[in-house]
């Protein structure tokens, strides 16, 4: 089916399936209201016309100035050769979704995958357990105020800035006048370094 | 009489309370399952992949990998890279198919761009992921041979995959992380003579590709071990998201080169081999045809590789990608490698999901494992062909 008709398929099946839909770049996604997710799902698997036979992979997506987190499952059929985003937003604070590990059972590492990384919560998953992260690790990497930890231990002060860019006016435009202490730095670093060279071939 | 008196002093307690041997049906006597960690160190893991397995004497009952062990968290540092950083990232993940990866990239790039891409970098491209596929392959089937005891294979395979390196260096630079795409093109075009060098090494590689096949599939310890061990079935395989030649052992002739035409597959000729029953050793033939099949596809992608440019003239000195989200998936030497990526319009991506394929596959082996035994263990774990970076990533 072509991605319009799937949209289509989908609201003619069930109008309540989808609370809206978009086509980008020929590739259809749909947002399911959350007490409908499994059902949508279930349908999406087991229907001839649809047949995602396949769970390709699950995604999160952090939106901190709507206070959302996407949960994108991405479903191929192998039978039907067609694409699916199946979306869902939830909340960032106490946000739920529940689990597809029983439709597909390829959903189950997934979904403990962007649980540990985006905290998002997967109601009835058979296994809610740290998969790729520690267990002591504590914070959700994947959020957007996450730091990158390398920036945690010493401030960049590059241009690139982790997290919502221009949120903040950026550190690292390094003002005309510090320019000249660095200079100044660096001549005497370059003083010390000359000097144990002639340390060395003095004997 | 003689002989219970005898006995008797043997054991000072009298008959039938020095020793006492009770002989039980299967159920009649509590047994405890005894937990097993193989790795994260052991060798058939490729890397540090750690399995929990429990063990009702020698029958595996429940298999739990622990991953992570070697998650770098790439996902987050590509919120930080620009898109040309990006491609020396991705490299990184599966380190066995370094072009593969990064072309999955570009492409994403230039799809959601609009960009141009000159015929003569496709045809490159396919070419370099064609012999990165083959260099993939190759590991593969020597260390799997080497699990199972055979040592000769690795040697092989690894003669082989100095040549094909050599090869990918001339034109790359590099030997494993090749950073030979940008957006839009290619970093350099091919050396003098590439091509002919090129087209010995098909030959050659096709010569000793016998080898192997002379060695393990003809090889009665070896089919001994491998056929009917660890059989998944097709659609178990979908369900859990599994490509490649995993998939395609199974019977499903799943190829996103063949489905959905990236690059220039869809002007080149070549099968997609499938196995039957879906055992180990299915998938090992599955990937000793693969390579029969890249070499066929890089034999025509000589005779059709055109002159021109590389990279179109003008590339902007920063890449932004228009807002929108999409998904574009390659089949990487395991399996599919897909990005799916989250542009707010910015020069760095605001998501970027790396779909790797040693994922979803390693996600199968709490399926795989359980009625097995722990001799075949090995055997079947070493025929999901994986690479730890690609799993954690």
């Amino acid at each position: 089916m072509t991605p319009e008709e799937l949209v289509a398929h989908l609201q003619e099946v069930d109008a309540s399936f989808v609370e809206r839909s978009d086509i980008q770049f020929g590739q259809a996604s749909v947002w399911i209201p959350r007490d409908k997710w499994v059902a949508a799902g279930t349908h999406l698997k087991e229907c001839g016309r649809c047949k995602f036979d396949m769970f390709n992979f699950m995604a999160g997506v952090d939106w901190p100035d709507d206070n959302q987190i996407e949960v994108v499952a991405h479903l191929y059929s192998v039978r039907r050769q067609h694409h699916l985003n199946m979306k869902i937003r939830v909340a960032r604070d106490d946000g739920s979704v529940p689990t597809l590990s029983s439709v597909w059972r390829g959903a189950n590492w997934h979904e403990r995958e962007t649980w540990e990384l985006y905290g998002v919560v997967f109601e009835g998953h058979p296994h809610l357990v740290k998969l790729l992260l520690p267990e002591a690790f504590e914070g959700f990497p994947l959020r957007k105020d996450f730091l990158l930890m390398t920036r945690e231990a010493k401030e960049w002060e590059g241009r690139e800035e982790p997290g919502p860019p221009d949120s903040s006016p950026r550190p690292g435009r390094v003002p005309q006048s510090s320019g000249v202490s660095h200079a100044g730095g660096s001549g005497g670093s370059s003083a010390e370094a000359v000097a144990p060279r002639e340390n060395e071939g003095a004997p | 009489m003689a002989m219970t008196e005898e006995r008797s002093a043997m054991f000072p307690g009298g008959p039938g309370e020095g020793m006492e041997i009770i002989v039980a049906g299967k159920g009649d006597l509590a047994t405890e399952e005894m937990v097993l960690n193989i790795g994260p160190q052991h060798p058939s893991t490729h890397g540090v992949l750690r399995v929990v397995i429990t063990l009702d004497g020698e029958l595996i009952t429940a298999a739990e990998p622990v991953i992570g062990y070697m998650h770098r968290g790439f996902e987050k540092l590509a919120e930080a890279r620009d898109y040309r950083q990006i491609i020396a990232l991705v490299n990184r993940h599966d380190w066995l198919s370094a072009f593969g990866n990064e072309v999955g990239v570009a492409l994403i790039v230039e799809k959601m761009l609009g960009l141009e891409v000159p015929p003569r970098a496709t045809w490159i491209r396919m070419l370099m992921a064609e012999w990165n596929r083959i260099l993939n392959h190759l590991m593969f089937l020597g260390s799997y041979g080497l699990e199972l005891g055979a040592m000769t294979p690795m040697f092989y395979a690894f003669r082989e995959r100095e040549e094909i390196q050599a090869l990918m260096e001339a034109a790359t630079g590099g030997r494993l992380h090749f950073t030979y795409c940008r957006p839009g093109g290619l970093k350099d075009d091919l050396p003098k003579g590439f091509l002919q060098h090129s087209q010995k090494l098909v030959k050659l590689t096709r010569h000793r590709l016998l080898d192997y096949a002379g060695l393990l599939l003809g090889n009665e310890i070896f089919k001994k071990r491998t056929v009917g061990v660890g059989v998944l079935p097709g659609d178990v395989a979908k369900d859990y998201g599994v490509t490649g030649p995993i998939l395609q052992a199974s019977g499903v002739a799943e190829d996103s080169r063949l489905t959905e035409p990236y690059l220039f597959y869809d002007q080149v000729e070549f099968d997609v081999p499938t196995g039957s029953n879906g055992d180990s050793f299915d998938r090992f033939h599955v990937l000793y045809q693969r390579i029969e099949q890249s070499l066929r596809i890089i034999e025509q992608i000589h005779d059709k590789i055109p002159a021109g440019p590389i990279i179109p003239g003008k590339m902007p000195k920063t890449i932004k990608v228009p807002e929108g989200n999409y998904y574009l998936r390659t089949e990487n030497s395991l399996g599919e490698c897909g990005y799916y990526l989250v542009s707010t319009g910015d020069k760095r991506p605001w998501r970027m999901k790396m779909r790797t394929p040693s994922f979803n596959n390693v996600s199968m082996i709490p399926y795989l494992l359980p009625g097995i035994l722990v001799p075949d263990l090995i055997a079947v774990l070493g025929s999901v062909f994986f690479v730890v970076g690609d799993v954690d990533r």
